[in-house]
């Protein structure tokens, strides 16, 4: 099969909608993070594939390349609060995370 | 365009922050439980030598400079906004000093982080570029999330932690995607390529849809609904002192953000396909600024924590500037008029200083009585004279009642809106002044309590000399600006020349 550019943007389109459902079904707070990581990389996937097929330059490679690492950052920083979450409630369902209502 | 070498001499301020962090970050590895004053003092004189800069026109030229290669761009409206962000910044470390819910253990990394994000900020108002624009909103971001969860050992203050970075990193995915999208159509991360497809044969239903992704990640950044529900959580929960900086500081940025995209997409924009993308844009930011305002203002009436009241106030504010983005029309054609845009800046330095006078009075009461809740406040008008008569002041300035600073910056924003002359514009004012009025309800029942409530403890409530100092401080402003904003007319006119 030969793959062109509307294969990557159609995956990329997938992985995104995944992502959204994940984001608004996962009750984990591990689980809303992944969501959030099937998003980052739905855009990677873009970049690089618009970079490569399309009319764009190297510009879509770096900025894969930057967002992976602002992923790493972003995901260090949620996994340290999970773990304090996990320390004070000793659950990381987000649903059970609210001490703060009305 | 300037290479990456000329380019120093328009980020001078940034590079002072830069210097400030990494001298708080060493200093603070030092004995921590003895050097609070000192990091303080460190903190604070970063943040006031970058703003006397910016204030004697380092780094602020005349016309627009392209820097870095076209990544960032230099004029007056960075220039002003930056001022917003480091005064924001500075009274946020003074009053984080006086606070006892920032344990000396954190002060340096807090001061640290505090200085970090208001570099990020500037960046945010300078951005030029999606790849900049997007690096410079998660800087901003990733750091906010660690000063939410500042207090490590509070529950409340991990959950809003916890909530933020959710919000955040769903938001700025759901804006990145819409920037890869972006990038695809226009073949180049500039925000000038973009307008040339703009310009050339218009935005096909993919474009629009690329663009409200990213309008939805600032959206968050400025807490305007359907992007809110973070916002009262995270208020709540986070150290006062910092709840203070997010009220203004990210605040203003997503709107420097949102202003200098709406810019160099559509500013002075000839043609058919950037009109029909304009008014269609007003008219989405119009409706989201009028469901963000009745919903700030109506949830805010059934609030018992003060802190949460004011995060609703603060979503309530963004509505109204909102009114202010919505007057994109107006920015196109041969003949651009940004009254709109100065009026957001104009209402923008208003509200920091009435937003962060009345937190700083929320700060003391929950150092000193240790509890946000609006009974605190009950015969606060004996218990501590000043701080009761001040806060007065900031909450009649947030309602926009005259003479206050809150008058004037209203005022702006409606002769403009009223300016544009179109029905929906008649509409969204009527809105506007409506909720204006709701407003006046829960602003005053906190007047109320502080002034006609008894109160069963009959002790003074000491608010210390500093914090008496810096309110008298943000409170002549909040009045001063209501009589005589000659000057800060001026200072608007920076924002697109």
């Amino acid at each position: 099969m030969h793959v062109t550019l509307t294969h990557f943007v159609a995956l990329a389109s997938i992985l995104f909608v995944l992502g959204l459902i994940n984001l608004a079904t996962r009750r984990n707070a591990i689980g809303v993070l992944l969501g959030v990581e099937l998003i980052l990389n739905a855009s990677n996937v873009n970049l690089v594939a618009f970079s490569r097929y399309g009319i764009g330059g190297m510009e879509g490679h770096a900025f894969a390349v930057m967002v992976i690492a602002l992923a790493a950052a972003e995901t260090v920083v949620a996994l340290a609060i999970v773990l304090a979450i996990f320390h004070h409630y000793r659950t990381v369902d987000v649903d059970r995370v609210s001490k703060m209502k009305l | 365009m300037l290479g990456n070498g000329a380019s120093l001499a328009y980020v001078i301020p940034e590079g002072i922050l830069g210097v400030t962090v990494a001298l708080v970050m060493a200093l603070g590895s030092f004995k921590p439980t003895r050097t609070r004053g000192v990091l303080a003092a460190a903190g604070i004189a970063g943040m006031a030598a970058a703003l006397a800069a910016t204030a004697a026109g380092v780094s602020w030229p005349d016309g627009t400079v392209l820097a870095f290669h076209g990544n960032i761009v230099s004029d007056g409206m960075v220039a002003v906004f930056r001022l917003v962000f480091l005064l924001t910044g500075l009274l946020t470390i003074v009053f984080a000093y006086g606070s006892d819910e920032v344990d000396t253990r954190d002060f340096g990394d807090m001061t640290a982080m505090i200085a970090a994000s208001v570099m990020g900020m500037c960046f945010m108002a300078a951005a030029a570029d999606l790849l900049m624009m997007y690096l410079a909103m998660e800087f901003v971001g990733i750091l906010s999330y660690v000063l939410a969860g500042l207090k490590r050992e509070d529950q409340r203050s991990s959950e809003a932690a916890l909530k933020y970075v959710i919000f955040g990193a769903a938001s700025s995915g759901v804006a990145l995607f819409g920037m890869s999208l972006l990038y695809g159509i226009a073949g180049d991360t500039s925000l000038a390529a973009v307008r040339a497809v703009l310009v050339g044969h218009g935005f096909e239903p993919l474009g629009l849809m690329a663009l409200v992704m990213i309008l939805a990640g600032l959206g968050y950044k400025m807490a305007a609904v359907p992007f809110h529900m973070w916002c009262p959580d995270v208020y709540q929960g986070a150290p006062t002192p910092i709840t203070a900086f997010f009220s203004v500081a990210p605040k203003a940025a997503g709107f420097a953000l949102t202003l200098r995209l709406m810019d160099l997409l559509l500013g002075g924009i000839d043609g058919d396909a950037g009109a029909s993308l304009g008014h269609g844009l007003a008219v989405l930011i119009g409706l989201v600024s009028m469901a963000t305002m009745t919903v700030g203002n109506l949830s805010a009436l059934k609030q018992t924590s003060v802190k949460r009241l004011l995060a609703y106030s603060s979503i309530a504010h963004a509505g109204y500037l909102l009114m202010g983005v919505a007057t994109i029309p107006a920015i196109m054609g041969p003949s651009p008029d940004y009254t709109g845009f100065r009026a957001v800046f104009f209402y923008l330095v208003i509200y920091l200083f009435m937003n962060l006078g009345a937190f700083l009075v929320v700060t003391r009461v929950v150092t000193r009585l240790g509890s946000d809740d609006v009974s605190a406040f009950r015969s606060l008008g004996r218990r501590s004279p000043l701080a009761a008569v001040v806060m007065a002041i900031f909450l009649f300035s947030l309602v926009g009642l005259p003479p206050t600073a809150g008058f004037a910056g209203k005022f702006y924003l409606f002769y403009a809106i009223l300016s544009q002359g179109s029905a929906f514009f008649y509409i969204l004012a009527l809105v506007g002044v409506a909720n204006s009025f709701i407003s006046l309800f829960y602003y005053a029942r906190i007047v109320r309590v502080m002034f006609l409530d008894k109160s069963p403890d009959t002790r003074p409530v000491p608010v210390g000399a500093l914090a008496a100092v810096v309110l008298v401080i943000l409170a002549i402003p909040t009045i001063l600006f209501g009589i005589w904003f000659g000057p800060l007319v001026d200072l608007a006119g920076w924002v697109f020349i």
